[in-house]
Parts: structure tokens; C-alpha cells; sequence
């Protein structure tokens, strides 16, 4: 599904990820894990197609399309959805009304039929009971006022009607607490599937108590050091990533 | 002083208005004919206000005095499609005259009574008269009027379908390049009275002069709501005036919204005379090109107890400016006053130009004022955000620009009234956002 091959990436002059190499196939549940400041969100950022971000070399294949060649409503289009660490506050746009534009302009681009008003209120209602998101925070403004679970979870609902193919989620978990964090944790195992990749960026382990992942990975000072399944995410909880600095600098 | 082509021909203008006037057999029209020869010799000597006149620091009118005094005639029946306007009571005024042809006024509910151009201009006379000694605008109003509104509610009389006045600048008659008309409305609502007014002005290609007066009485308890929908010509200047005068807890609600125009300037003054007055004033400007918007708004706190909102926006493209001159006048007496003012900008070109004039005089101590100013543009976040759900970057543009503007259309009662005002601002939006797109 999702392929990043020798990925260097500079941020105002200062090369961030040092040929990162990640693979993630159909139906992964994928964890990145590092400490702060070690290219984390920078990763989230070029594969989403944020501005400020210069690829020096490497590419990023979305089912073998290169995603760097596009427009980010293009790889929205294509099938990736970014979870945002701080999602945006959209004052005076409607949250259904954005949700609704976000959904039919994927379905166009997708050549599929765009749904009716009544269709769309229908679907994002049982997504919001799913995330139980309250329906009042859907004719609310885009994240305006809402809390911090509440745009976490507002994020998960966009991801629930959108059904992206590949997801990123960045740091969805931070400032959780343990109830907002099983709601969040909950939304991504019912979007698991066989058809959907979903690349899980955080800095704690404990999102993946709830979010099992097929594999974990750890970055560090812009590379993958070590690669391995859940249990690696466990040992770093334990021994935290001190130990793997030695591997960082080789 | 030395009298430039826009006197002459003003002039002219006016002494053909005034032989007119002498014509009649009526005394009325001799005193008006009289009345238009002293305006004419007091804008004369006052000529246009510039720069150096504070109220028109931003925008100089000097310029105008190198350009002819255009008539207000038109050749045969206007049938400009009007299907958009809501529906009910209509007005048509066509370069300041009144058209019954095409008014709608057989359903009017009882207890609102209408009055047209001659009977009207009669009933304004004393207006006139102090018009005529007053300023630049107030002269050249009483010296060219051609025809008037009069729009009268009796008391404890609710109008509950909204009236429309239409005034439409005269498409040219054969070989006349310059246009001009003195659009004129009266609004007095008698005690507990209330009534919805659309107000719009459209215009022609050709060069037009637009000074439309609009004056409101409010009677003790008295509503008015006040839509005004300025979408002038591309090559129409037009400088309008609205003076408002409150008594004892009546309401004054406004929607100013200046979206067209090559140079529009909306003079707002709202008085609060007796104690427990409110209003509120909401304004949205849009400029493209090298358009220009002057929001000039004065709220005299005269009395105790006043409330006083302002709420202008401006969305200014290209080389548009906006200019938002907003006064608070607080008397010693107004005690427990609370007055609101706030004025935004969004810029959506690094050459669009606001200005922004805050200008609180507050000479009481117990009371509650506040204002805010900010100029800003798209948010990089928020375009992001909306991008990044796959939402084009027009589109995405689009919807943070509408949003802007929508605290000002969304305040409108639902119903025909938003719905007009929402469909023309998002399709003057569009236009400035294409051509930005095309020039970037």
C-alpha cells in the first residue's frame, strides 16, 4: 500500500529524515515510536504534502503512485488520510458542511456519484455515534471551542466517512485521557480491514495496548533503527530509547 | 474659485431643473426651484471634499471635479430582470424618479402608506432646505433631486412582509456618457411601528454619480430593519449617506453590504435621542481591481442607556482598499451606555490596501465600550487542513472566505433575505478569488 524508499527530507536547510525506508502493506496496521525531535511529524507532514518541506531524494508511493508529485487534495483524493496532531480551528465553516465537501469532492474525483443531503446526514450520524461524538459538534464550526478529545475525535470521524485507504495518524493519542484515548483507540479498529492500511505515529506505547499493530517501528534521528511487532513497543516502554541511540548514529 | 467642468456642467444641469420648476403653476415647485439655486451656490463654494478634510482623509473626492455632471435621463421602459429580488411590496426608481409602471404595490398591508416624487419631494422640503446649507453632499442632493421615496408606518403597525425599494441607475440615453441621479428615501415609523426594507442599488456599465440620501425616524418602541445591497456599476461612484434618528427604545438593525462599485462610500449616522435606543450595524465591503470601499460610521450617544453595536468587514482583493472609519460618540448625560465596535479585514492580495479608523469619544464614566481591529489573511492552517481532506484549493479558498463574511450574512433573519444576500456575496466572492488566481 504505502512505500517510502531512501526518504531525505530538509526543513528550512537542515536535513530532518536521513533516507527513511518504510514499507507498510494491504490491511497493516503499522506503529512509528521515537523520542521527540526525531522526524516523526516531519514524516506525517511530507507524506500528507504540507508546505515547508523539501524532499531532497526518495520517493513515496501510495499503490505505486508517486504521492510527492501531488497536489495534497490529490493523495486526499488518491486514498491518504492525515490524522493531525493539532487539528485546525475553522471558524464560521460548519463541521457537517466541511465533512460533506471533504466526502464529495473525494467521490467526484473518484468518478462516483455525490451523495444528497439526506444520505450524508444519515451516514455522518452513525459515525458520530460510533466515535460518540456529540451531533450538536456537527453544526458547530470546524473544531472552534471544541476540546481536545473532542477534535481528536472529530478527526476520527472525518477518517470514519472518508475511508481512506492509507491512514496516518499523528500523535492522535497525545492529551488523551484513558476514555477519550478507547473512543480514539476504538474508531481505528473499526476502520481495520483487509482493503486499509493504517500508519500510527505516537510517542507511547499505551495508544497500542488498544490499537494492536502488525508491526512497530522505531525512528530516531530521521531513520528507522529497528523494526519488529508489538512486543518491540513494549520493550521500548520498559527500556526507553536510550538504548537504540548507538544504532541512530551508525 | 475657479469653476471647474463638473460646475459647469452641474451648472446647467440645474438651472435647466430649476426653469423647470418655475414652469409649474404649483408655489411648491418655485420654492424648490429657488431652494435648488442656493444648494447650487453652496456646493459650489464649498467644492469637493479632499484629503485635507478629515472624514475624507482616505478618500478624496477632488477628482471628481474634472469630470462633467452627467444627466439622469433615460430612454424608453427599463426592463431589467429584477426575478432575483424576494418577493412582496416593490418600489422602482429608476436615476431617482419613481416608476409606478413597475412598482408592486397593490398588496401593501394596511397601515404603511408610500409616496412618490413630487408629493414626496413636497414632504421633504424642510429637509431640503437644511440639506441646501449644509454640506457638500447635503447641497448637491437638493440642488439635482429629481424624485423621492417617502415610506411612512403608522402606529402599532407591524409590516410583516418586507418592502423593497429598487434604485436603479438609468441605462444612458443615446450619446450621454456620464450618468447621474440623487436617489432619496424617507423611512419614518411611528410609535411601536416596525418594517423591513430591502434597499438596493444597481447600476450600469456607464459612468454614474450615485448620491443617494436615505433618512430614518424612529418613533418611541419603533423596528426597522434596513437591508441595503449596493451593487452599482463597475464605473459608478457613489457615495450615500444614511442618517438615522432614534427615540425612546426603538431598534434600528442595518446590513450594509457594499459589494460593488468602482468607488463606493457608505456614510452612516445613527443618533440615539432618548434613552433605551439600540442598534446595530453590520457592514461587509468587497473591492477587486482598483475598487474602492470608505465605511464612514458615526453612533451618537446622546442619552442614557443607549446600546450600540458595530460589526464591518471587508474582503479586498487585487488593489481594492477599504477604508472603515468607525466613531463612538458618548455624551456627558449618556451614562449606562454600552457600545461594541468591531472592524476586520481579510486581504487576499499582498496589494490590497485596508485602513482602519477607531475613534471612541467617550465623555461619561460609567459606561461599557469596547472595539477591535484586525487585517489578516487565509490562514496557510486552515487551507491546509481543508486541502488535506481533499477539498481543491479553490473551493477550500472559497469556504474560509465565505466564512469570513458569513458572521455578517448569518446575522440576517432566515429566509429570502439571507438567502439573496448569501448567493451574492459568495458569487462576488468567487469573482475576486478567480482573478486572483488568474494573476498569480
Amino acid at each position: 500500500m504505502l512505500e517510502i524508499r531512501n526518504l531525505h527530507v530538509d526543513v528550512d536547510g537542515t536535513e530532518i529524515l536521513h533516507g527513511l525506508d518504510l514499507t507498510v502493506k494491504t490491511g497493516e496496521v503499522h506503529a512509528i515510536m521515537g523520542p521527540n525531535g526525531s522526524g516523526k511529524s516531519t514524516l506525517a507532514h511530507v507524506v500528507s504534502g504540507r508546505d515547508g518541506y523539501e524532499v531532497s531524494q526518495g520517493e513515496v508511493l501510495l499503490e505505486g503512485e508517486n504521492v510527492l508529485e501531488m497536489e495534497p487534495e490529490e493523495r486526499a483524493c488518491a486514498g491518504l488520510f492525515l490524522g493531525f496532531q493539532y487539528p485546525v480551528e475553522i471558524p464560521g465553516v460548519a463541521n457537517s458542511y466541511f465533512l460533506k465537501a471533504a466526502l464529495n469532492a473525494q467521490r467526484k474525483a473518484r468518478g462516483q456519484d455525490e451523495l444528497d443531503a439526506l444520505d450524508f446526514l444519515k451516514l455522518v450520524r452513525e459515525k458520530a455515534a460510533l466515535v460518540q461524538l456529540d451531533k450538536e459538534l456537527l453544526e458547530r464550526p470546524v473544531n472552534s471551542g471544541f476540546s481536545g478529545g473532542e477534535k481528536k475525535r472529530n478527526e476520527i470521524l472525518q477518517m470514519a466517512v472518508l475511508e481512506p485507504k492509507m491512514a496516518v495518524l499523528d500523535e492522535t493519542d497525545s492529551g488523551l485521557d484513558i476514555d477519550a484515548l478507547r473512543v480514539v483507540a476504538q474508531g481505528v479498529n473499526d476502520l481495520r480491514g483487509p482493503e486499509r492500511s493504517i500508519l500510527v505515529i505516537t510517542h507511547y506505547q499505551r495508544l497500542l495496548d488498544h490499537v494492536v499493530p502488525d508491526r512497530v517501528h522505531v525512528l530516531m534521528n530521521g531513520r528507522i533503527v529497528r523494526s519488529g511487532d508489538k512486543e518491540l513497543a513494549k520493550e521500548l516502554e520498559e527500556k526507553g530509547y536510550g538504548w537504540l541511540e548507538s544504532e541512530a548514529v551508525a | 474659485m475657479s469653476e471647474g467642468v463638473f460646475f459647469r456642467s452641474l451648472r446647467q444641469r440645474v438651472e435647466g431643473q430649476a426653469a423647470l420648476d418655475e414652469g409649474s403653476c404649483k408655489p411648491e415647485r418655485a420654492e424648490r426651484a429657488e431652494l435648488r439655486r442656493r444648494a447650487l451656490a453652496r456646493a459650489t463654494e464649498l467644492g469637493w471634499p479632499g484629503s485635507r478634510d478629515e472624514a475624507y482623509k482616505y478618500t478624496s473626492l477632488t477628482k471628481l471635479g474634472s469630470v462633467p455632471f452627467g444627466n439622469s435621463d433615460f430612454a424608453g421602459i427599463d426592463d431589467r430582470e429584477l426575478s432575483h429580488l424576494p418577493e412582496g411590496p416593490l418600489i422602482w426608481a429608476l436615476g431617482g424618479q419613481v416608476m409606478p409602471s413597475r412598482a408592486r404595490l397593490d398588496d401593501l398591508p394596511a397601515g404603511i402608506r408610500v409616496k412618490g416624487d413630487d408629493e414626496a419631494m413636497t414632504e421633504l422640503h424642510e429637509q431640503l432646505a437644511v440639506d441646501a446649507s449644509s454640506d457638500f453632499l447635503g447641497a448637491l442632493s437638493a440642488a439635482t433631486i429629481q424624485g423621492a421615496v417617502v415610506v411612512d408606518v403608522d402606529a402599532n403597525t407591524e409590516v410583516d412582509v418586507p418592502l423593497t425599494v429598487a434604485f436603479l441607475a438609468p441605462r444612458p440615453s443615446m450619446g450621454a456618457d456620464h450618468q447621474s441621479q440623487a436617489p432619496r428615501l424617507l423611512v419614518r415609523l411611528a410609535e411601536n411601528a416596525s418594517l423591513r426594507l430591502l434597499e438596493w442599488h444597481d447600476g450600469t456599465s456607464a459612468r454614474c454619480l450615485s448620491h443617494p440620501l436615505i433618512h430614518v425616524e424612529l418613533a418611541a418602541g419603533a423596528s426597522f430593519e434596513h437591508l441595503r445591497l449596493l451593487e452599482d456599476g463597475p464605473n459608478t461612484e457613489h457615495l450615500g449617506r444614511i442618517r438615522v434618528e432614534q427615540a425612546r427604545d426603538s431598534r434600528y438593525r442595518l446590513w450594509n453590504l457594499a459589494l460593488r462599485g468602482s468607488l463606493s462610500r457608505s456614510e452612516i449616522e445613527v443618533a440615539l435621542r432618548e434613552p433605551g435606543a439600540e442598534c446595530e450595524l453590520d457592514g461587509l465591503s468587497t473591492a477587486r481591481g482598483k475598487e474602492h470601499r470608505d465605511q464612514h460610521v458615526l453612533v451618537h450617544h446622546a442619552v442614557p442607556h443607549g446600546t450600540s453595536r458595530q460589526t464591518f468587514k471587508s474582503v479586498l482583493a487585487d488593489r481594492g482598499r477599504g477604508i472603515f472609519t468607525g466613531k463612538v460618540q458618548v455624551d456627558p448625560q449618556a451614562q449606562k451606555t454600552s457600545a461594541e465596535q468591531s472592524n476586520r479585514s481579510l486581504l487576499l492580495s499582498e496589494t490590497a490596501l485596508a485602513e482602519t479608523r477607531p475613534q471612541l469619544e467617550i465623555h461619561a464614566d460609567d459606561v461599557t465600550c469596547s472595539h477591535g481591529a484586525t487585517i489578516g489573511r487565509l490562514r496557510d492552517d486552515a487551507l491546509f487542513y481543508l486541502r488535506s481532506r481533499g477539498i481543491g484549493t479553490d473551493e477550500a479558498k472559497l469556504m474560509l472566505t465565505t466564512a469570513f463574511a458569513a458572521e455578517v450574512t448569518e446575522s440576517l433573519p432566515e429566509g429570502p433575505w439571507r438567502e439573496l444576500a448569501e448567493s451574492r456575496v459568495r458569487e462576488r466572492l468567487a469573482t475576486l478569488l478567480q482573478e486572483e488566481e488568474q494573476a498569480s
